[in-house]
C-alpha cells in the first residue's frame, strides 16, 4: 500500500468516526502534499497549505507517525537503514513529548509532562480508538449547539458520557429519548478543562427492527401530515432527459445495472459517488443533492439509485433530513431504491419512484425507445400521406380538366352560334344601309327639283306681297293728293278724336303743316 | 449533444398527421408544406435517436469543495 493510500485510509476512518465528510478531515490535495513533502516535524507540516495549528493539534502527531512508519518501512525494504529519516534532537523531543505510544514508553517515564501535554497525548491515542457502541439512552440534555446524552450498558449498568453536535444530531434523524436502544459511532475524547472523558459521536442509529419500524411510521405520519407525499406535489419528469444528475455508490451492482440498462441514448450522466448505507451516506447524499441543486438549470433530472435491502440497511433513505432535501430539490427527482417491505420515505417524496436501478434506467430510456417506434411509424405514414395527396390531386385535376373541356366545348358552341348570328345581323344591316343609300341617291334629284320649285314659288309670293305693299303704301295715297291728320303721333280718323283749339299736324306728299281746330262738324 | 427538442418535434409531426386526417378537402399547397415540415422534423428526430454513446462525468467531491 502506498503512503497516499495509507493516508486516505486513515482519513476515511477518521471522517467516519467523526461523522463528517472526508474533506473536512483533510482534502485530497493536503494528503498529496504530505506524500510529496514527507514532513518530519511540526514546522515542516505547518508549511503545508491546509494544515494549521488546530489541525496539527488534532491530527498532526498521528500523521507524523504514519509518515515516519512508512519512511522506516520503505528504508527497511530498501536495506538502507543508515539513510533513515533523522530528526534533530529538538524535533525528536517535541514528538516524544506529545506522543504517547508503545514505542516511547521508556521515554515517557523519563520525562515530566504538563497536564495539558499529557491530556493532548491521551487524546491523540484516543482519536485512534473510534468505536461502534450499542446501549440504552439513560439521559438526554439537548442544548443549542450540542446534545449531551448518557449511554448505559443494560447488563452491568456501566455508563458512557456522549455528546453530538447539533447539526449532526439533526441530520441523524433520531430524536433521543430515555430508554431508546441505540448504536453510536464516535471517538473518545477528554475535555481538558474538566478532564472528563466523553464519546464524541458522529453517528446515531436506532437499534432493532421494531424501533426502526416505529421510527419509520412516525416519520411517515409526520411528513404525510405536512403534505410532502401529496400527488399534486409530484412534477412530471421530462420525457427526453439528456443531462442526468446521478447519485449512487461507485461500488455495488446498482451502478452497473443502471449503466447496462441505460442504452446508448446520448445521455450526459454527471455522477456524484456517495455511500448508500449508514449515516455517513446521509451526509454524502445530502451534499450531492445540494451540489446538483446549486445549478439546477444544468440538469434535466436527478436520479438516486441503490440496490434492495432491509429496513436497517436502507435507513439513510428514511432519514428526515435527506427526505426533506429531496423534497426541496429544484431538479425533478427519480428514485430507484430497492426495498423489501416498506417503500423508503425518500422514494415516496420523489417526483417518481421505481423499484430498482434497472427499472430506473428503463424509465429514463423508455421515451427514447418509444420515440424510435414513433419515428419509424411516421417515416412510413408520411410518404403514404404524400402519395395520397398526389393521387387525390391527380384525380381532382383530371376531373377538373374534363369539366373545363366540357365548358370549353360549350363555350365554342356558343361562340359559333353567336358568330353566325352576328354575321346574319351584319348582313341585314348591310342590306338595309345599301337600300337606304340607293333610296337617298334616287331621291336626291326629286329633292333638288322640289327645292327649286319651292324657291320659285316663294319668289313669286314675295313679288306679289311686294306689289301689295306698294299698293297700300300711304306715300302713294299722299301722292294722289290726300293728306294725313295726326294728333301728335296718332292718326285722326274721326271728329270725336279732336277738340276745338287742339293743334293737329297735316302731312302731305311734299311737307307738313300744323293747324288749330276752330270748328268741328260731326256727321 | 443535439439541440433537437425530441418531444416537441414528435408532437409537431403528430399534429401534421392529425391535420391530414381531419381535412375533408386537402389544400395541396398547404399539404405539401406540411409534408416538407414533417420530413425535416422526422429527419432531425431520427438523427437524435441514433445510438449515441452516453457521456459519464464523475464529480470530484473534494476538489469541488476546495
Amino acid at each position: 500500500m502506498t503512503l497516499l493510500q495509507e493516508l486516505r485510509k486513515w482519513r476515511d476512518t477518521q471522517a467516519r468516526s467523526e461523522g463528517v465528510e472526508t474533506f473536512r478531515v483533510f482534502p485530497n490535495a493536503v494528503l498529496q502534499s504530505l506524500v510529496d513533502t514527507l514532513p518530519k516535524n511540526k514546522e515542516e507540516m505547518l508549511c503545508i497549505k491546509g494544515i494549521k495549528d488546530a489541525k496539527f493539534r488534532k491530527y498532526g502527531l498521528v500523521l507524523l507517525g504514519i509518515i515516519k512508519t512508512y519512511s522506516v518501512f520503505q528504508n527497511d525494504n530498501e536495506g538502507n537503514v543508515d539513510t533513515m529519516v533523522i530528526h534533530t534532537e529538538s524535533e525528536e523531543k517535541v514528538l516524544e513529548n506529545n506522543k504517547v505510544s508503545d514505542h516511547n514508553d521508556e521515554t515517557m517515564t523519563d520525562q515530566t509532562l504538563s497536564v495539558s501535554q499529557f491530556l493532548d497525548g491521551l487524546n491523540v491515542e484516543l482519536s485512534g480508538m473510534a468505536a461502534r457502541i450499542q446501549g440504552e439512552v439513560s439521559s438526554v440534555d439537548e442544548r443549542e449547539r450540542v446534545v449531551y446524552f448518557t449511554l448505559k450498558d443494560d447488563k452491568d449498568e456501566s455508563t458512557l458520557q456522549c455528546l453530538i453536535f447539533r447539526f449532526q444530531y439533526d441530520v441523524s434523524g433520531v430524536k433521543l429519548k430515555v430508554g431508546d436502544q441505540i448504536t453510536i459511532e464516535g471517538v473518545p475524547d477528554i475535555y481538558k478543562p474538566n478532564g472528563r472523558l466523553s464519546m464524541k459521536v458522529g453517528v446515531i442509529e436506532l437499534s432493532g427492527a421494531g424501533a426502526l419500524q416505529k421510527a419509520y411510521e412516525e416519520l411517515y405520519k409526520k411528513l404525510s401530515n405536512e403534505g410532502l407525499f401529496l400527488p399534486e406535489k409530484k412534477r412530471i419528469l421530462p420525457m427526453f432527459p439528456e443531462r442526468i444528475a446521478l447519485i449512487t455508490s461507485e461500488q455495488g451492482a446498482a451502478i452497473g445495472d443502471f449503466t447496462m440498462n441505460l442504452g446508448e441514448q446520448g445521455f450526459k450522466v454527471i455522477f456524484f459517488p456517495t455511500s448508500v448505507e449508514g449515516k455517513k451516506s446521509v451526509f454524502e447524499i445530502i451534499s450531492a443533492v445540494k451540489y446538483f441543486n446549486r445549478h439546477p438549470e444544468k440538469y434535466d433530472i436527478l436520479v438516486i439509485i441503490r440496490g434492495g435491502g432491509s429496513l436497517e440497511s436502507l435507513q439513510a433513505f428514511n432519514n428526515e433530513a435527506l427526505v426533506r432535501e429531496i423534497a426541496s430539490s429544484k431538479i425533478p427527482t427519480l428514485l430507484g431504491v430497492g426495498h423489501e417491505k416498506d417503500i423508503t420515505l425518500s422514494a415516496l417524496v420523489s417526483d417518481k419512484m421505481v423499484s430498482t436501478p434497472t427499472a430506473t434506467a428503463k424509465e429514463l430510456r423508455f421515451h427514447f425507445d418509444e420515440a424510435r417506434h414513433r419515428v419509424h411509424r411516421f417515416e412510413t405514414q408520411l410518404p403514404l400521406l404524400f402519395k395520397e395527396i398526389l393521387t387525390e390531386t391527380k384525380n381532382t385535376l383530371e376531373g377538373d380538366t374534363k369539366t373545363l373541356l366540357q365548358y370549353l366545348q360549350g363555350f365554342q358552341d356558343i361562340f359559333k352560334t353567336l358568330r353566325q348570328s352576328l354575321r346574319e345581323k351584319l348582313f341585314i344591316i348591310e342590306a338595309f344601309i345599301r337600300r337606304k343609300r340607293e333610296f337617298l341617291s334616287q331621291n336626291k334629284k326629286s329633292l333638288e327639283n322640289g327645292l327649286l320649285r319651292m324657291i320659285g314659288q316663294v319668289k313669286e309670293n314675295i313679288d306679289y306681297q311686294d306689289s301689295l305693299l306698294k299698293q297700300y303704301d300711304p306715300a302713294r295715297v299722299l301722292k294722289l293728293g290726300y293728306s294725313l291728320v295726326k294728333k301728335e303721333t296718332h292718326i285722326i280718323k274721326s271728329c270725336a278724336d279732336i277738340k276745338i283749339g287742339e293743334k293737329l299736324s297735316l302731312e302731305f306728299d311734299q311737307g307738313k303743316a300744323v293747324v288749330q281746330v276752330e270748328e268741328i262738324f260731326e256727321k | 449533444m443535439s439541440k433537437v427538442n425530441l418531444g416537441e418535434s414528435l408532437r409537431k409531426v403528430q399534429e401534421i398527421i392529425s391535420w391530414f386526417d381531419n381535412q375533408e378537402e386537402v389544400d395541396v399547397e398547404k399539404g405539401l408544406e406540411k409534408i416538407k415540415e414533417g420530413t425535416v422534423l422526422i429527419k432531425a428526430s431520427r438523427t437524435r435517436l441514433q445510438e449515441i454513446e452516453n457521456e459519464f462525468e464523475v464529480v470530484k467531491k473534494e476538489l469541488e469543495k476546495e
